[in-house]
């Protein structure tokens, strides 16, 4: 049986998905030079900011769901190294989202925004796209990720869960979302989007903010942007909180493969 | 003063800016005025737009002149390895190594020139000292790329201010490493520094040049009585102030305590949305603020060695030996230097710090001539 799971392994001991030499990464194993995670809000906290900006609906109902997805999580011998990673929890009431992109420009980046600037008053929320457009329209659950399922089953019911923002660091965009293959079987998973990202970020504004180190750059690579070269991503400068729609071409003919860049994974419960 | 960050206010800080919309009130005048004196940097300009969702690049190519010769004699210069000063102390005589001449300079302003880059900074030591510099800024093409002269302001007197604009040059970036003159002079071991650089301000201004204060900043400095007075004199005089931070390397090796931490780069972060304060790493041209290791400068060294950040000393091929284009490609290549990251490698991450001293100390035991060559350094990084 040890045998089984250890050829089953999909977490490393630190959560960090493991390439098994197939996917495209920095390095084999990364040295987290760029990291999170300091002074990072208890869940009811997260939560209670989230229902500031946010008003969620049967907040106490989506805690006990939180804690019981957690033991969940820590009863599959499959998944449950991504606990020891970083995580944030996350909440969202039920809602039809049929443009992504139009959602995000219009209503969520206007709440992160609110969220960041009330806890860092002194600092800048920006977000700038490397077009000549905007965004509605334009991003789409990508291919396998079960972005889509995870859309359908919110516009169905509230949903919670954790957003796990390293599991995918060092991989390129294309890798984060190739690696899905692999886990669409796991129910209630899929690679981190725009939604629940914003939502963590309400929750925890200073996920992405050290005076000591630097952090990942989220990448939202549950969606891809039309202009396959474009992706989306949260990202710190300093004290000071972006978003980019920004291209992820290193040359015309290659992609980033950056130390930096991080791809999350999301799980997630209807409650 | 308009900030170098163009910010929305707060009530529409979540609003998107596109592309053109993220250039600074500033950038966009310099965009627009560039159409009118010079129409092909405007193109370059319009194309690098155009393609840098392709990942397209167009770095400054930084030429360091007349083997690195100075009249001063900085605390903090990393550059003293390449004089010829030092070398003679050293081994007793100026270094053997092939030098660029007019030629190789021409050829590499063409071959800049079709790649699409459009500017070229002179520098030093102190770039004044050449006396063959008005037939480099011709071979160059003022009007072909931006021209931005690199000094200390020492002898840049009216006359030169004149003479600089005359030619068709751009920019001048004066350096001022305190607000004190008492400082700036003894830092520079040269009495009446200061004054002769308020001075250079004065008059390359009145010449109708662009100009740039450029200071060197170690720990704390930002949180000084002495940096806040030299921001109030770049705001009160309209001059960009542009911020280079002190490294581990050249003679600030071992002179830890110079170093900048992530607080004090935080800090000045924190500053671009107030002031007209920037570093060659603030967000511009569309780009987010990361290190610009190959996409952002280049250093050109005397005998055509490219060195992919102004604070490295290891090469990434020779400019005299093969293409522009093949040696950026293959730094962008280059685990450490191509893909996205948001530090300083050379200041702030000390694995590569590490590398990069011990490959350079290395290579002193063997020979006193820097930089390393690409085959004994980069190389030995990985690829992407
Ligand atoms: S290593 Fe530092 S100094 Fe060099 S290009 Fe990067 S940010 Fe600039």
């Amino acid at each position: 049986m040890d045998n089984l799971i250890e050829k089953y392994k999909i977490f490393d001991n630190k959560g960090w998905r493991l390439p098994n030499g197939i996917y495209e990464t920095f390095s084999d194993q990364p040295n987290w030079f760029f990291k999170l995670g300091e002074d990072l809000p208890e869940d009811k906290l997260a939560i209670d900011r989230i229902d500031k900006y946010k008003n969620i609906n049967r907040k106490n109902e989506a805690l006990e769901a939180l804690l019981e997805l957690n033991n969940k999580i820590n009863n599959n011998i499959f998944i449950k190294n991504i606990n020891n990673g970083i995580k944030v929890p996350f909440v969202i009431n039920k809602i039809d989202v049929d443009d992504i992109g139009k959602f995000l420009e219009e209503i969520l980046l206007e709440k992160v925004s609110k969220a960041f600037t009330d806890f860092f008053p002194e600092s800048h929320f920006k977000a700038v796209i490397q077009d000549k457009t905007d965004l509605i329209n334009k991003l789409f659950p990508s291919l396998n990720s079960g972005y889509k399922e995870f859309l359908n089953k919110l516009s169905k019911s509230d949903i919670c869960g954790y957003y796990y923002p390293q599991v995918l660091q060092e991989y390129s965009v294309d890798s984060q979302i190739l690696q899905m293959k692999e886990l669409n079987k796991v129910p209630n998973l899929c690679l981190s989007g725009p939604l629940e990202v914003a939502t963590s970020l309400i929750g925890a504004p200073n996920l992405l903010i050290s005076k000591t180190h630097y952090s990942p750059v989220l990448c939202l690579s549950g969606v891809t942007h039309i202009d396959g070269r474009l992706i989306c991503c949260f990202k710190s400068y300093g004290r000071h909180l972006e978003f980019w729609c920004l291209s992820q071409m290193l040359s015309k003919n290659k992609k980033q493969v950056s130390e930096q860049w991080s791809g999350g994974l999301s799980v997630f419960t209807e409650y | 003063m308009e900030a170098s960050v163009k910010i929305l206010s707060k009530k529409d800080s979540h609003k998107i800016l596109s592309k053109d919309a993220s250039l600074t009130n500033e950038e966009d005048r310099k965009r627009k005025d560039q159409s009118q004196k010079r129409p092909r940097v405007h193109q370059k300009i319009q194309n690098y737009f155009e393609n840098m969702i392709d990942g397209a690049i167009s770095p400054i190519l930084r030429l360091k002149i007349n083997r690195s010769a100075c009249n001063m004699k900085c605390e903090h210069c990393c550059e003293e390895p390449y004089m010829t000063r030092d070398l003679i102390k050293k081994t007793g005589k100026k270094d053997p190594r092939r030098q660029m001449d007019l030629e190789d300079y021409r050829k590499l302003s063409e071959e800049a020139d079709e790649l699409g880059l459009f500017r070229f900074v002179i520098t030093g030591g102190e770039a004044l000292l050449d006396r063959n510099l008005e037939d480099l800024i011709k071979v160059l093409d003022p009007y072909k790329h931006l021209i931005i002269l690199d000094t200390n302001g020492f002898y840049f007197n009216e006359e030169k201010a004149k003479w600089f604009a005359g030619l068709g040059g751009y920019k001048v970036q004066i350096s001022l490493d305190s607000w004190y003159a008492e400082e700036h002079d003894a830092f520079r071991n040269t009495k009446g520094a200061h004054a002769r650089a308020l001075n250079a301000f004065k008059v390359a201004k009145e010449a109708g040049s662009e100009v740039l204060l450029s200071t060197c900043l170690v720990r704390d400095r930002v949180f000084t009585k002495e940096f806040q007075l030299l921001c109030d004199f770049c705001e009160t005089e309209a001059i960009p102030l542009y911020v280079t931070l002190a490294k581990p390397v050249g003679s600030a090796r071992g002179h830890e305590e110079w170093v900048c931490t992530k607080e004090d780069v935080d800090q000045l972060k924190f500053l671009e949305d107030k002031k007209n304060i920037f570093t060659h790493m603030t967000p511009n041209y569309g780009q987010p603020g990361k290190c610009i290791t190959v996409k952002g400068i280049n250093t050109v060294n005397h005998d055509g060695e490219i060195v992919p950040c102004p604070y490295m000393d290891l090469s990434i091929g020779n400019v005299t030996k093969e293409p522009l284009k093949d040696i950026l490609d293959r730094g962008m290549r280059n685990k450490w230097l191509g893909p996205y990251r948001d530090e300083c490698i050379i200041g702030e991450n000390f694995d590569f710090i590490k590398f990069h001293n011990d490959t350079v100390a290395k290579h002193l035991k063997e020979t006193p001539y820097l930089p390393v060559p690409y085959e004994k350094g980069f190389a030995l990084n990985g690829s992407v």
